[in-house]
């Protein structure tokens, strides 16, 4: 049996790590923030939900090319179910009735109707996708990449520095957070074996020391930032220079990506607004679904 | 050395609001452009409120009282703001950890730098300078700095304030909160930075016998005033004097003042342990002659 001792180099994302030999490293972090903005406003315009689900596997064959590790998309397998859960509830129990529904069957005062279900199918699908979406963007960009995207938008440089302040923010208070938690555990207080209520208690304790830190972090990052000559209300007399953003140089492939994202984003609009095809009329899995439960709509 | 002090503090007095005592009282101080200053003294001792006046946070940040006026390299920080001082003067925090801004290496250093609007070659060069003197190699470049260890993480934090090139690089217990290979680490950088780096240092530091050596001059602060202020060989003359406000000096300083005091030694305090040990050794000589 042969063991290869091959080294693959990661570079730490959002989300977790990505190899370095990964083409999302390849582009232009705006392009990352774009797809953030732009893809996952495909689903919120989509109603069939076999087009979203389409738009899923078109996303999972995106994670293979871009090499980001599947098992991911373990770890969230219980969110995307819990959510399925909710919906599925809440739109086919208490979805309420109008007149004109399919009416499937009734569980004592409960009608449950095929529109409802119906919904359950759209809102889901639509979710999973934009779901997908969002996994995939904190798997592949950095903080960085994010901050360069909002700097080479041009929006104010204070825009920017919040941003990237939230995610060191983040950093600070899941540090300060273990801090907490290593001081509890050091005075015998396991959280785990206690029941969920003292739990949810606890967890309300951990602000007040959380909040305390975090005002003083304030303090000290106001500091920090004035001793480096920063100013919110802008510098005095000269432009502050863009170090970061001039490393990224917008190339060929970029606008390819752009171009590609906007133009299925029009495709969308048009398809929705001007054609019948994106009409829940003529989704092929809602009428495979309808026959199902035997409705005639 | 220039005769004219890039440093002028005069009567100068500070009180936190709230507060009933006087953090500082009347401290007159002038340190001159290329002095490598240590600053010590106890806790609470207001090493650190001095530290701040001089770089503009005290007044600006600080709600308080003050009287008297500092001076740093011409601008009186009751004038200027801190952001402005920051051209001048730069400053390291004790907590590596708390003065990140950024969430890359990279970014860090060159977040100065950006502020103060330099052109991008000029950047990329100075962060290449920086990290050398700091001896970070460019694989850290695109690491985020709260992953780093203790001692790359302020040399990270030293190497983003030198690479603005300030006239002065005040050092506010830079190894307070790192462990020991870690206190090596940046000792061995305020080394270097005494070597190579032609500005004004002032470093607030306990481990006297590393940061005895380098200095030109230490000061000694106790309760809100000055207590002594004399070049290494002078300040530790008197170990009892420090022992007595809290300042411990090395124990191989300790010893050799003991062996003064029994008449077996005459010379003045080695700032060394290898001159101590030579100090020890002649006096064995001696004796056993």
């Amino acid at each position: 049996m042969s063991t290869s001792n091959k080294v693959v180099k990661m570079r730490r994302t959002l989300l977790g790590y990505l190899p370095l030999e990964s083409p999302m490293h390849k582009f232009h972090p705006l392009i990352k923030t774009f797809f953030l903005l732009i893809v996952s406003a495909y689903p919120l315009l989509i109603d069939p939900p076999e087009w979203n689900l389409i738009g899923a596997l078109v996303m999972i064959i995106i994670f293979v090319i871009a090499s980001v590790p599947l098992r991911i998309l373990k770890y969230y397998t219980a969110i995307m179910l819990n959510i399925f859960w909710i919906i599925f509830i809440a739109y086919t129990f208490f979805g309420g009735y109008m007149p004109g529904y399919h009416i499937i069957t009734k569980i004592g005062p409960i009608i449950i109707s095929w529109e409802n279900i119906m919904i359950v199918f759209v809102i889901y699908l639509r979710m999973f996708f934009a779901i997908l979406v969002i996994i995939f963007f904190l798997s592949v960009a950095r903080e960085r990449d994010v901050v360069v995207g909002v700097r080479a938008l041009k929006l104010p440089y204070v825009i920017a520095y919040i941003v990237g302040l939230a995610f060191r923010s983040i950093g600070l208070s899941i540090i300060d957070f273990n801090t907490i938690r290593e001081a509890e555990k050091a005075r015998a207080l396991d959280i785990k074996a206690l029941p969920l209520a003292q739990k949810i208690k606890k967890f309300g304790m951990y602000i007040v020391p959380l909040v305390a830190l975090a005002l003083r972090r304030t303090d000290e990052v106001s500091n920090a930032l004035e001793s480096r000559g920063f100013k919110f209300t802008g510098l005095r007399g000269y432009k502050r220079t863009d170090y970061i953003v001039s490393k990224y140089k917008f190339q060929a492939k970029d606008y390819v990506a752009v171009t590609v994202m906007i133009g299925i984003l029009a495709l969308i609009l048009y398809l929705k607004y001007f054609t019948p095809y994106m009409s829940l009329h003529n989704s092929i899995l809602l009428k495979i679904l309808s026959r199902f439960f035997g409705v005639k709509t | 050395m220039s005769n004219e002090p890039i440093i002028k503090i005069t009567n100068l007095w500070w009180k936190y609001e709230g507060k009933k005592n006087w953090a500082l009282k009347n401290i007159n101080l002038e340190i001159y452009p290329g002095e490598f200053i240590a600053i010590v003294g106890p806790n609470e001792s207001g090493k650190t409120t001095l530290a701040m006046s001089m770089n503009g946070l005290i007044p600006n940040n600080y709600r308080g009282f003050m009287k008297g006026d500092v001076i740093v390299a011409g601008m009186n920080t009751k004038k200027y703001s801190t952001g402005d001082i920051s051209k001048k003067v730069g400053f390291v925090f004790s907590d590596p950890e708390s003065q990140f801004l950024t969430m890359t290496v990279e970014e860090e250093i060159a977040f100065g730098l950006e502020n103060l609007g330099l052109p991008v070659e000029e950047i990329e060069k100075r962060i290449k300078w920086a990290m050398k003197i700091t001896g970070l190699s460019e694989e850290f470049l695109e690491k985020p700095p709260y992953e780093l260890s203790g001692g790359q993480k302020q040399r990270v934090a030293i190497a983003a304030v030198i690479a603005m090139k300030p006239e002065v690089l005040i050092l506010d217990e830079p190894t307070s909160m790192l462990d020991p290979i870690g206190k090596t680490e940046v000792l061995n950088v305020l080394k270097e930075l005494k070597r190579s780096y032609n500005a004004t240092i002032i470093v607030i530091e306990h481990r006297l016998e590393d940061i005895a050596p380098l200095a030109d001059r230490m000061i000694l602060i106790y309760n809100g005033e000055i207590l002594k202020d004399a070049p290494p060989k002078e300040f530790f003359d008197d170990i009892d004097f420090l022992l007595k406000h809290y300042v411990f000096p090395p124990e191989a300083m300790v010893y050799i003042d003991k062996l003064r005091k029994f008449g077996i030694y005459e010379g003045s305090i080695p700032l060394t342990f290898d001159e101590s040990v030579k100090v020890v050794r002649e006096s064995i000589r001696g004796i056993t002659k």
